[in-house]
């Protein structure tokens, strides 16, 4: 890995990039995806902590019912709400169930307290929220975008950071708008279906970060999300390829030491950690030959202090 | 050694996603079979390379048989589509192929049957009942929709069924005779609350729902006969469910929420198994400098997990009592589909004790 880093920073395009590199790009709304498991609540986290650090007010979101953060930074049970509660200074955390975001929503549009009662508390539309389409997607959309859209409350915050779900459900996630405006031509909710995808596909507004993991298939489906995200709606993604090992070995240096152990143990390590450090090499390779605004994150052991690891991955996060 | 999860008629295999469920699931068929059993496997969005290895790149919508073994073992397999589940539903029950026709072309049908919460998990559940039920299979091995939603598994028949029957259906077609002026006396709340459903969605989204909801009303009795099978399936005795994890802090903290969610859903889950830990590789001899580095980088991988273990062994009593737990070794990337499947299959080594781990 060190051997690559050498090449990286050798090559031109490169040095001048990470000069150049401010990472990741934050926009008032920031969406981070990957596929499950590569990370990405941690990635968000640390990048939210970062910009924090810088002075920047920000709201950290994540989505649905149980909280991933009230355990990751040890909090008390039932800190993290709706509203959002500051961890730290300068970073708020709060957590959105579609319920809640509806629930702002409607409101927004009944003013009467009895009438929205009565809507929320009739079993009928219980049920319609369970099972409508995109509805929930929206609901969570319609949140994340009310302060450009001017609806809603006023929004004290720099920047919102949306730990989003994973890659498939992001994307579900981000067509529901479009969906329901071609739906849907008239009406508020076509109306407003139109601007939350408009704000999600405007660049000074929304950025895309998705997270990959140096493997072979998580990085084939991020590439694979980056060109849909590309292609179909002309936006560019920033990638974070998280948790790539830091041998103390070069690729070719670790070939070598497997083909001179004279180990049993020692040759099946060394053949073992080639082999990753193969595929990972090659996951890089791919993500560069995309010239995409890229970084990567190496892979810590140490992660009994919350705080301490995530300032270490701020540090640590190196252009591509 | 025979693993005792494979003894059972049905596996179902769920999992935090990104763990390698997949791979994992057909790899436990493949050493079924081999074993001599007559295996389906049921997957659910496998890579294109599983997908190529299991047969299944154009697969045409039954089960397809990828091996044979001398001792009498079969390897299957087939793939999940909600959609193509779910429309297989409409025309077994439509009435005219217009009836049909209108369906299938409904934009909230359309919706609902790919991207419904519970959808992917309640096809699965399906059409692995429909398998069940031709005995073709000494065992079927179910690959689910990643466990983000497990909770939606298994309340996947119930929220299907209750899509269909209730106050829903009566309250849309109560909807219709309103608009049409037929009836005039509706109550207080119902009314206002489509006075404020029409005020956010627009009225045309309202008569979309309409046409969906009439159309399906009819299929109550149907619908609620397949909700009590698959229901049978999954708490039935000859059900067992794995759940696939790593040791990934994140990862255990997501695992402990499922068995307990299943637990309090009234359905244990046995054995948990912890995928991609890294292989013992016992080093007999004192590296040299140039080794050194690397063992060390080992040792200090291995120490993590051992930590990770031993915190969970820990755990044990309160979050996972009962539950047995399975390791399996991390396998480096190779190009040969079958070959990785088939030693990941011999890799599943129960974790014995808690002495093997704690100090």
């Amino acid at each position: 890995m060190r051997n690559l880093f050498k090449n990286q920073v050798q090559d031109g395009i490169l040095k001048t990039m990470s000069q150049q590199a401010q990472f990741p790009l934050l926009k008032p709304i920031t969406f981070v995806t990957g596929k499950g498991g590569v990370g990405k609540s941690v990635i968000a986290a640390a990048v939210a902590l970062l910009e924090s650090q810088k002075g920047k007010k920000i709201h950290l979101v994540e989505l649905g019912e149980k909280s991933f953060y009230e355990k990751f930074f040890h909090l008390k049970r039932g800190t993290i709400q709706y509203q959002p509660t500051e961890i730290a200074p300068n970073l708020f955390i709060s957590l959105w169930s579609y319920r809640s975001c509806l629930r702002e929503y409607v409101g927004f549009y009944i003013k009467s307290q009895k009438l929205y009662d009565l809507f929320f508390e009739n079993p009928v539309m219980q049920k319609f929220i369970q099972i409508a389409p995109a509805l929930k997607e929206l609901a969570i959309l319609g949140k994340a975008t009310s302060a450009p859209r001017n609806v809603g409350p006023t929004n004290p915050f720099d920047y919102l950071i949306i730990d989003s779900y994973s890659t498939g459900h992001h994307k579900a996630l981000l067509t529901a708008p479009l969906a329901m405006s071609q739906t849907i031509h008239q009406g508020p909710m076509g109306y407003h279906s139109q601007k939350i995808f408009e704000v999600i596909c405007d660049p000074d507004l929304s950025t895309h970060l998705l997270v990959l993991r140096p493997e072979d298939l998580p990085t084939i489906e991020g590439l694979e999300f980056y060109h849909f995200l590309k292609d179909k709606w002309n936006i560019q993604g920033q990638i974070i390829l998280n948790q790539y090992l830091q041998f103390p070995k070069t690729t070719n240096e670790l070939k070598e030491l497997m083909q001179l152990a004279d180990d049993d143990g020692i040759q099946k390590i060394c053949q073992y950690f080639y082999k990753v450090s193969v595929e990972q090499e090659n996951c890089f390779l791919q993500v560069r030959q995309e010239k995409a605004k890229a970084v990567c994150v190496p892979y810590s052991f140490d992660k009994e202090d919350v705080f301490a690891f995530l300032c270490s991955l701020n540090e640590k996060i190196k252009p591509l | 050694m025979s693993l005792p999860f494979l003894e059972q008629r049905i596996l179902i295999c769920i999992g935090t996603g990104g763990v390698g469920k997949t791979t994992l699931s057909a790899s436990l068929a493949l050493r079924a079979a081999q074993e001599g059993k007559k295996v389906l496997i049921y997957t659910m969005d496998p890579s294109k390379r599983l997908a190529s290895c299991l047969g299944l790149e154009n697969w045409i919508g039954h089960e397809i048989k990828i091996k044979e073994f001398s001792n009498g073992g079969e390897l299957w397999a087939a793939m999940i589509e909600p959609k193509k589940v779910f429309d297989r539903f409409v025309r077994a029950h439509a009435k005219t192929e217009e009836d049909v026709q209108k369906m299938l072309n409904n934009r909230l049908y359309r919706e609902l049957s790919t991207s419904l919460s519970g959808s992917q998990e309640f096809t699965s559940l399906y059409a692995l009942n429909q398998a069940y039920k031709t005995e073709k299979f000494d065992l079927i091995i179910l690959d689910t929709p990643p466990a983000q939603h497990t909770l939606d598994f298994l309340q996947a028949p119930e929220s299907v069924f209750n899509l269909f029957r209730g106050p829903i259906v009566e309250w849309f077609s109560k909807l219709t005779q309103k608009r049409s002026g037929i009836m005039s006396l509706l109550n207080k709340g119902t009314d206002m609350v489509i006075g404020i459903l029409e005020k956010l969605t627009g009225a045309k989204f309202l008569d979309e729902l309409q046409v969906f909801f009439l159309t399906v009303s009819s299929w109550r009795e149907s619908i609620q006969q397949m909700v009590i099978e698959t229901h049978e399936i999954m708490s039935g005795e000859q059900t067992q469910f794995l759940l696939i994890t790593n040791l990934d802090d994140s990862r255990i903290f997501e695992a402990q929420e499922v068995i307990g969610d299943f637990k309090r859903n009234g359905i244990p889950i046995h054995h948990l198994v912890f995928n991609r830990v890294m292989a013992d590789h016992p080093i007999k001899k004192k590296p040299t400098e140039q080794e050194a580095p690397v063992t060390l980088f080992y040792e200090k991988w291995k120490d993590g997990e051992q930590k990770q273990i031993a915190k969970l062994l820990d755990l044990e009593e309160r979050a996972f009592r009962g539950v047995e737990f399975w390791r399996v070794d991390q396998v480096a990337h190779s190009e040969n589909e079958m070959e990785i499947l088939e030693t990941l299959g011999g890799l599943f080594r129960k974790i014995q004790e808690r002495k093997e781990y704690t100090t």
